[in-house]
């Protein structure tokens, strides 16, 4: 048996992977059963899959061995601090899970400001370019397309503008004129 | 009238049908393409090029099995190039599925060019993709925070990540993704270290990387399955790159054409005479 493996396992997965994917794509034609059941392994091989990388190389490398095997007996707090989450279910306990969720969203509220910071700060400054064009070295499709930008964005602003200068001085006539 | 009929009501069966098998005979017998390199694509072959020898690479995987035919060639073009250098590197997947299929790559390209794992590559295993809660840490100690590779092995024992200490020690990010994964690196490992990245995305999200390519942020961007095509041109060997964009761009000149088409078959409707049961 192991021999067989051995010398058709590439056929097999190959045979088996085209089989799999004429499957999915017959949800083309028509609705079948086919599908489903594919649909289905798929689905199930995706999660079992996903289980186990996360059991293997994360939970039991990284959080049980550490735990057990290692001495560090504090990562039982990321036990429970996971386990607060839950309590989101329990209207008598939700309070639990309030303080774990508001921990996180502590966590996620500072690492967004440092990206505003060194993500779009960057960006807006990248973003003012000279309109007489750039030195040589640079690249010309860059200049072109902020012309364009700059002129399309007067195109769209003129009117705003002057729509809003128009409803002012209209406010200031029937206010002049005394009409509600 | 007949066959302006026929255009109108084309079966959507029909044109899948079309599809694959102009995807198939494309795939086959791939036609040449002439693939001319973008600046991005470029970028990246310079960003490769210029890491330090005594500096690592790190290949970021969020792909898995859905996008394997754009994320698949890119990984390989990349660890290809630099395996080619000698520059060192370490696949750090955040998808479960990912972390299989580049190792797989990787023993493949490995197999191939002649090297080690450990020596000249090494996979740190796959880790749950909270990007912005783990990279402020690996940034200031990679070894703490990965700790063990995919085979349970201490990361300090390998060979290659011998003097690899924070990340001041790696040369280049390699983000090979579908996700939005970039803004993480750019905001919590390039903004903060200047760590150069290059970045490897699906086609589809292609248009928002400009922003931080103009900006300076990344360093280059393979778009897509072209990106890849064009990247294996200047490594001079074919891949899946090159073969896949032919069968792109005929599945691309199918969907004109059909298109065409449809628009052909209405406004021809549309202009036929009441008497003849015309118009709308």
């Amino acid at each position: 048996m192991d021999a067989f493996l051995q010398r058709y396992s590439l056929q097999i997965i190959v045979w088996l992977g085209a089989l799999s994917t004429l499957a999915i794509f017959s949800i083309l034609y028509k609705e079948n059963a086919f599908y489903r059941l594919f649909e289905h392994i798929f689905i199930g091989l995706a999660t079992g899959q996903g289980i186990f990388m996360t059991v293997s190389q994360v939970l039991h490398p990284l959080w049980w061995k550490r735990m057990t095997a290692e001495g560090q007996w504090y990562w039982v707090f990321a036990f429970l601090a996971g386990m607060m989450f839950y309590f989101v279910y329990s209207r008598k306990y939700a309070w639990i899970s309030r303080i774990i969720f508001g921990a996180f969203m502590g966590f996620t509220a500072g690492l967004t400001f440092k990206a505003f910071a060194t993500q779009y700060v960057p960006q807006i400054a990248a973003s003012f370019k000279p309109l007489g064009g750039p030195p040589s070295s640079a690249r010309p499709d860059v200049t072109a397309m902020t012309v364009v930008y700059a002129v399309s964005f007067l195109v769209f602003l003129l009117p705003l503008v002057w729509a809003a200068v128009l409803g002012s001085k209209a406010a200031r006539l029937k206010r002049e004129a005394g009409i509600r | 009238m007949i066959i302006l009929r026929a255009l109108l009501n084309i079966d959507r069966r029909i044109m899948y049908g079309l599809l694959c098998l102009t995807i198939v005979v494309m795939l086959k017998w791939p036609v040449k393409q002439p693939l001319s390199t973008t600046h991005a694509v470029k970028g990246v072959y310079d960003a490769v090029e210029a890491i330090p020898h005594d500096k690592i690479a790190i290949v970021s995987i969020v792909w898995s099995s859905s996008t394997m035919a754009e994320n698949g060639p890119q990984t390989e073009a990349i660890m290809r190039h630099l395996f080619k250098r000698g520059i060192r590197f370490a696949i750090l997947p955040w998808d479960q599925q990912g972390a299989t299929l580049a190792k797989d790559i990787a023993e493949k390209v490995s197999a191939e060019m002649g090297k080690t794992y450990g020596v000249d590559w090494c996979d740190w295993g796959y880790r749950p993709a909270y990007l912005y809660q783990i990279l402020p840490a690996l940034a200031k100690d990679i070894p703490a925070t990965i700790k063990k590779d995919y085979r349970g092995e201490d990361v300090r024992k390998l060979p290659m990540m011998r003097g690899v200490k924070t990340i001041h020690d790696v040369g280049l990010v390699a983000d090979i993704t579908p996700s939005g994964t970039l803004d993480a690196w750019i905001s919590q490992i390039q903004g903060v270290y200047k760590t150069p990245i290059v970045f490897a995305p699906t086609l589809v999200m292609v248009p928002e990387a400009y922003n931080p390519l103009d900006a300076g942020q990344i360093k280059g961007m393979l778009p897509g399955l072209p990106g890849a095509g064009q990247y294996e041109q200047m490594l001079n060997y074919v891949g899946f790159g090159q073969k896949g964009s032919g069968a792109l761009s005929g599945s691309f000149i199918l969907i004109i054409v059909l298109i065409i088409l449809g628009n052909v078959g209405l406004v021809a409707s549309r202009r036929r005479r009441p008497e003849d049961g015309g118009g709308d």
